[in-house]
């Protein structure tokens, strides 16, 4: 067999930064002779080395298709923009990490799709690598392009460009689908006699057997399988038990500093929270815990098998681990006997977490972060943000009395039924913050107060009880950007402002909702140059509105506009568990600002309980109701 | 007890930058249980000392470092243990106990390179050696903190030899190292540029061996005399 592996010298990569992103060789990276498997597997991530070697479920689908034998599942990453340079002006293609083989030579090309913004970079990938671009362009010679992730719940404005989408947890649907692979290669058929086959595996679906008809307005008419055959709506896939699903423990140690360099445990998926706004908290749905027992297997096994000097728990909000308290405490036992520091994000703050957070994290007592969201007890009772302002004021007391002078506040703008009062509440909020640090005496209180306010700008998205608002307009998120610094110019110089690019909240707003229309945007605006639209420094707004421009598309359509309940959403034909009717339930309740319990507290009937497991097995579901 | 071991670096771990190559040892050192002594206080360090930096881009036989650990090991053992623990093109090739109370980064004054390199014309050997070593000054700009400075790298070429043959070449230079007066390779193959007018493309870099200084002689690190 011909070796078509890219060979990069010191002339390429002492031209680059960071060549390390390239060259692969890392501690627990997968050793196989790509001769002797069936089927090779290209896991792309959409953005730089350092960013997607900081991503969970790469680590964990790496290991699952790792362990067969028959599979050898090789990582790549987006060339930074001096590598990408390089590799055109020499023609090298895109390759993969482990073996530098080309990706178009691989079986099938897996992409995760973790945030709308990285989009232009899996189509620039797919062109690096030599695969054409458009599903409907690629032939036998090609691999299959698929992708997965949190964004694929409304996977339509990438349906030209993937063959196949994975709807929710993959670990079990990918060694499904592998299965697939082999039976068809092995039939000898056609293209599309795959996708077929595959499209019978619960958990895949394959945009191409699918039609879309929209109305004279620019709304959906309906979406229907081309085919007999072809599931009418695809449900998303959820692992049942978290104790017995195969968890990595020997990852692949990065030579280079990346975003999260740190073992990452994860402790559940899930949240009982119902955050209205947040759309983990309702695709990750239900709660399922590991056992503290298998946590700190896999935690021990971890620390032994990678060296690092970290580890972090990975959860949606740690604190609502059902055994936190002992749990933490037989880990830190393991870690301290070792000198390993532990992690504790998302922790909620009281005086449990402080002193956890002192035995934990032998560090500087740097910032402290709170997401109280919404400025008054209104707006946070709307989007059932369940805490209230005293919960605020008493956590940051405890950390000031702590030690701590350094926190964060964030907050969002433009969320549903926000008036000019809820504006002014977060900088009364702020304010507050300041005077709880001032109303400890000097001795008791570390030196130097410093408040970081961020305001993100709201983005609706699918499966959420505000999938149907109309985004603020960019001048609308502008104005109550400008409202606030001018309030805080005023406010004490302890507290800075920061604000989110309301360009970019505006896209994503698009992508997160938009339909199959949006994808010929997407191709546009990569053909003009756009990609790394996440990075500040690459974000072109105005060759995106271009793009809008020459599709004839009006992306207000898509960000600003509020739908009815009854209009056919681009998702529609996609089940992420949670039913209609609790969405548009939740929706009401919020508008009237009334709050929902927590899954621990009570059923609420979101629909989730259908899968049977996890919380829905020990809280009864009779919520309906409510 | 203290223990030095020289490590070398291959083709496939040469670009990483010194930090990351701290950051790998220390994450070694606890893959392979081998129990390095930590510093107090508040975020604790282990004790690991690195005789001189290693910039990316350079591969090396000769690099060493200086470990405090908890427990006494044969050097034997230490060896085998920590290379079960690096990735490939990374090793360890000996190990020492060491007495003396002597900084590592102290002993250090010089380190030898091989340079292979490319130019635009043929070169003659002796030429360069003549243009080079007949000199007083050599200035090349250095880049410190505050911006780039003039630095006279002739008294820090301490031996030269090397082949040209056509287009092609190669230095096996002795230059100044340690914490002072360090010569980068490309700072020296800069003032070569500058002495013959002609550029020279640097094809590999390659640290051989560094050296400490005792008894009027250049000595490598591996002398008993820095035990």
């Amino acid at each position: 067999m011909k070796d078509m592996r890219v060979q990069l010298d010191d002339r390429i990569l002492l031209n680059v930064e960071k060549p390390a992103r390239y060259t692969g060789g890392e501690w627990n990276m997968v050793v196989k002779n790509p001769e002797n498997v069936d089927v090779r597997f290209a896991f792309c991530f959409p953005d730089v080395y350092e960013v997607g070697m900081s991503h969970l479920g790469m680590k964990i689908l790496y290991h699952v298709l790792n362990k067969r034998s028959d599979t050898y599942c090789e990582r790549v990453f987006a060339p930074w923009v001096d590598m990408e340079k390089i590799m055109r002006e020499k023609g090298i293609p895109l390759f993969a990490l482990e073996t530098k083989t080309p990706v178009n030579e691989f079986d099938i090309v897996g992409f995760t799709l973790q945030y709308e913004m990285s989009y232009t970079n899996v189509l620039n990938m797919l062109d690096l690598a030599g695969i054409p671009i458009l599903s409907e362009q690629r032939d036998k010679s090609h691999p299959f392009v698929i992708a997965g992730g949190p964004c694929a719940c409304n996977p339509e404005p990438l349906a030209d460009f993937i063959d196949l989408f994975v709807i929710g947890e993959g670990e079990e649907v990918i060694l499904e689908i592998i299965d697939v692979y082999k039976e068809w290669k092995k039939s000898g058929s056609c293209r599309t006699e795959f996708l077929r086959m595959a499209s019978g595996i619960p958990g895949v679906y394959v945009p191409s057997f699918y039609k879309v008809s929209y109305r004279e307005d620019g709304t959906i008419s309906e979406i229907k399988p081309v085919y007999p055959g072809i599931p009418e709506r695809v449900t998303k896939r959820i692992i049942k038990d978290m104790d017995k699903v195969d968890f990595p423990d020997d990852i692949v140690v990065p030579f280079i500093g990346t975003v999260h360099d740190r073992i990452m445990l994860e402790m559940f998926r899930g949240c009982i929270r119902g955050c209205r706004f947040c759309q983990a908290g309702f695709i990750y749905r239900p709660v399922r815990e590991k056992s503290p027992e298998v946590l700190l297997k896999q935690a021990k096994s971890a620390i032994e098998k990678t060296g690092y000097e970290e580890i972090s728990l990975v959860s949606l909000s740690t604190s609502d681990y059902s055994c936190l308290m002992d749990f933490t405490g037989e880990l830190l036992k393991l870690t301290e006997e070792r000198k390993i520091n532990l992690a504790l994000p998302s922790l909620r703050i009281d005086n449990f977490s402080i002193e956890l957070m002192e035995r934990a994290q032998k560090v500087r007592k740097s910032g402290l972060t709170f997401a109280p969201e919404a400025g008054t007890q209104r707006l946070r009772d709307v989007i059932n943000k369940g805490i209230t302002e005293e919960d605020i004021v008493n956590s940051v007391r405890i950390a000031f009395e702590g030690g701590w002078n350094s926190v964060k506040l964030y907050f969002m703008v433009g969320l549903p039924t926000e008036t000019e009062e809820d504006i002014e509440g977060i900088a009364k909020l702020a304010g507050k913050v300041v005077d709880v640090y001032y109303g400890i005496p000097r001795e008791k209180r570390a030196k130097g107060l410093n408040v970081t306010v961020s305001t993100a700008c709201f983005v609706p998205k699918p499966f959420t009880p505000f999938q149907w608002f109309g985004q603020d307009t960019i001048e609308q998120f502008h104005n109550k950007q400008m409202l606030l610094k001018e309030k805080f110019a005023k406010a004490s110089k302890a507290i800075t402002y920061n604000w989110h690019d309301a360009r970019v909240s505006f896209l994503e707003a698009v992508f997160a909702r938009g339909d199959r229309r949006t994808g010929r945007v997407l191709l546009r605006a990569w053909q003009n140059g756009c990609r790394f639209d996440a990075w500040n420094e690459f974000f072109k707004f105005e060759t995106w509105m271009r793009a809008f421009d020459e599709e004839g598309t009006d992306p207000a359509f898509y960000a600003n506009r509020t739908r009815d309940f009854s209009e056919v959403l681009p998702w529609s034909h996609i089940d992420m568990g949670v039913s209609q009717r609790f969405l548009i339930r939740e929706c009401e309740r919020a508008y009237r600002g009334i709050v929902t319990p927590n899954c621990r507290m009570q059923c609420t009937g979101c629909g989730i309980s259908a899968f049977g497991t996890g919380i829905c097995k020990t809280v009864s579901a009779k919520g309906e109701e409510i | 007890m203290k223990i030095r071991f020289q490590f070398e670096r291959g083709e496939e771990l040469k670009y990483i930058g010194h930090l990351d190559v701290m950051r790998l040892f220390e994450r070694a050192f606890k893959r392979a249980e081998i129990p390095v002594t930590h510093s107090r206080g508040f975020n604790p360090r282990p004790h690991i000392v690195f005789a001189q930096p290693m910039p990316l881009g350079l591969s090396s036989t000769g690099e060493f470092a200086d470990a405090e650990l908890d427990e006494d090991y044969e050097p034997g053992v230490f060896i085998e243990r920590l290379n079960s623990a690096l990735p490939a093109g990374i090793k360890v090739t000996d190990a020492k106990a060491v007495k003396s109370g002597k900084n590592i980064m102290a002993i250090v004054e010089a380190a030898r390179y091989r340079i292979d390199f490319r130019t635009m014309r043929g070169l003659n050997i002796n030429d360069i050696f003549s243009e080079v070593l007949n000199r007083k000054n050599i200035i090349v700009l250095k880049k410190t903190k505050s911006g780039e400075k003039e630095f006279d790298i002739r008294p820090l070429i301490f031996e030269l030899t090397g082949e040209t043959d056509k287009e092609t070449g190669y230095f096996n230079v002795l230059l100044g190292a340690g914490q002072e007066d360090n010569v980068r390779p490309e700072l020296f193959i800069a003032g070569v540029s500058a002495c013959i007018n002609t550029d020279i493309e640097i094809m590999r870099m390659h640290r051989i061996m560094l050296y400490g200084r005792a008894e009027n002689k250049w000595l490598p690190l591996t002398d008993k005399r820095f035990l």
